[in-house]
């Protein structure tokens, strides 16, 4: 089944081909498991991934083999998520080559035993470069900026410039993070186990995201063409794809804002249609799925996390 | 002007840059920006910061907002010894993820353990409900876990056996609670030691200089209702 080489097909298939991995010793494929436990990416995809036409080849990662020889770089991910999107995005866009590993987060995927093992967080994104684990998007993007040279401007050098990022980064994990998912939550999370966010704080979120834009707008873009300076970084990537989650259940967070809807168009046509198109066509295909009820089922054990998320919407 | 730091040691991430430019030798000068008697809100400062926070930096016309980013600016500027923030790229990117991890989660529950336990009853007069209280205080508990857990572990630092930023953020952040009077390092006998460390690499005058302020929270008089109008949308905005 898997060759080792790595490429991705489907609408990106004129991206340069990934690196070829070498190929590891025979691993026995697993039985197939129940929906609910593992069931990692493959060639195909099911159900609420079915849309990604990715021919990431990937190795079951639950070998049977005890001392499999060490992969590549790993991304663990999920599209669903926003900082998964920023990494997914940062990899392809830079030409790195990495084994996707999708973790199924609705069906509970991060909260199974073997992912502990990958990260007792229990969250994604995360890397895997040999032994060596990292979580974190921005830690994961700026190893990677490091590790793969990627271009200045992504994480620039120059002690100011290198500083503004880390400035909004900062911002962002305040401002924009937590805040600009609860709609997702509100909308289609929430209801899929039956919890319906109160209108209050459906409101008082609003009024939250509305603040963090007209600070986005007015403090980190102000007349620059992005929002750390005059070329795209980390902190774009970032912020953009924070916005998308709002985005995708139907908030019009650009209108009435020309100078950042300018913003998000001069960033998507940086990082290419196609790439974008990849990237987001899960989350922004979500209500659909909602509506046509292809969402998979929360398995019952994620039900404790999601509703104390829930519970922290202020 | 030579480089500025506007701060107030109140607060966890002043902290953290005040001990980390004092232990390097960076020249600065100290501009107090006192959050309990709303500095921060006034129009002057927000020509300093438009978002009204502290720490901010001002190297010449260069204005820095963000603890995180100043502690950056100030390594890479003045060049200090490698451990704080290491050229070597596993090791640093140790740094970079606990300092995002923290930012969402210990420094979030060290916040409102301050606030709910001490400053809203206390300062501001405003009663904080038992179950507010409790669901604070278990928040910060699992925290505390995690910290021990994931980070710490069985090394003598966070990332490793030298001191790095990320400890100095850490350290800054649990005094907020120990400020309040929450028991942080008792029970946690891998944590307390682990303190000692950190006091005893940052140096434990210097330290003891920084923490002046919030080992003295408690005994904060109450606010006059002018201060107390003042400061109640900012307050609630900063611990939502």
């Amino acid at each position: 089944m898997n060759s080792g080489n790595v490429t991705t097909g489907g609408p990106s298939s004129h991206l340069p081909p990934h690196r070829e991995l070498l190929s590891p010793a025979p691993i026995s494929k697993p039985p197939r498991k129940r929906s609910g436990s593992l069931a990692w990416a493959t060639g195909q995809r099911d159900g609420i991934l079915g849309k990604i036409q990715l021919e990431c080849r990937t190795q079951p990662w639950t070998s049977t083999v005890p001392h499999a020889p060490a992969m590549g770089l790993e991304l663990y991910l999920n599209l669903l998520s926003q900082p998964s999107r920023a990494v997914y995005i940062f990899a392809k866009k830079n030409g790195i080559p990495f084994e996707l590993r999708t973790v199924d987060i609705i069906k509970g995927q991060h909260r199974s035993k073997e992912f502990f093992q990958i990260n007792s967080l229990q969250k994604v994104p995360v890397l895997k470069d040999g032994d060596f684990i990292l979580t974190e998007s921005s830690a994961i993007l700026i190893y990677l900026s490091c590790k793969y040279q990627t271009a200045d401007h992504w994480y620039p050098s120059d002690l100011q410039a290198r500083a503004r990022v880390h400035e909004y980064l900062g911002w962002h994990a305040d401002c924009i993070r937590g805040t600009f998912g609860v709609p997702m939550w509100v909308q289609v999370l929430g209801p899929l186990i039956g919890v319906q966010v109160p209108e209050e704080k459906v409101e008082r979120n609003r009024t939250a995201i509305d603040q963090a834009l007209q600070w986005l707008e007015n403090k980190f873009l102000g007349d620059r063409l992005f929002l750390a300076g005059q070329q795209v970084t980390l902190a774009d990537l970032m912020a953009l794809e924070e916005l998308m989650q709002p985005v995708a259940v139907g908030y019009e967070l650009f209108k009435g804002r020309p100078r950042l809807a300018a913003w998000r168009e001069r960033v998507e046509a940086f990082l290419g249609a196609e790439l974008c198109q990849e990237a987001h066509s899960l989350i922004l295909s979500i209500l659909e799925q909602a509506a046509k009820k292809t969402l998979p089922t929360p398995p019952p054990e994620v039900y404790p996390t999601m509703l104390l998320r829930i519970a922290r919407i202020p | 002007m030579g480089l500025e730091l506007y701060l107030d040691l109140l607060s966890q991430p002043c902290r953290a840059v005040y001990i980390f430019a004092k232990k390097n030798g960076i020249p600065f000068e100290l501009r107090i920006v006192d959050l309990i008697k709303g500095q921060h809100l006034s129009d002057a400062f927000a020509q300093v910061n438009p978002l009204k926070k502290v720490p901010a930096l001002k190297d010449g016309d260069f204005t820095l907002t963000e603890s995180v980013a100043i502690l950056l600016y100030l390594t890479r500027k003045y060049k200090v010894p490698d451990y704080w923030y290491p050229q070597d790229l596993q090791a640093r990117a140790r740094v970079d993820e606990y300092l995002a991890w923290q930012h969402t989660t210990l420094r979030r529950s060290c916040l409102r353990a301050l606030w709910h336990k001490v400053m809203f009853p206390v300062f501001l007069g405003e009663p904080v409900s038992p179950q507010t209280l409790a669901a604070t205080l278990a928040e910060l508990d699992v925290n505390l876990q995690l910290l021990e857990d994931k980070f710490l572990q069985n090394k003598a630092f966070l990332t490793g056996p030298h001191i790095s930023l990320a400890d100095l953020v850490a350290i800054t952040e649990l005094m907020h609670p120990v400020g309040a009077g929450c028991q942080v390092f008792e029970s946690r006998p891998k944590l307390a030691t682990w303190r000692q460390r950190v006091e005893a690499a940052v140096g434990e005058d210097l330290f003891r200089e920084a923490h002046e302020v919030i080992l003295k929270a408690k005994d904060f008089p109450p606010a006059d209702p002018t201060i107390k109008q003042k400061l109640m949308p900012w307050v609630l905005a900063m611990i939502r």
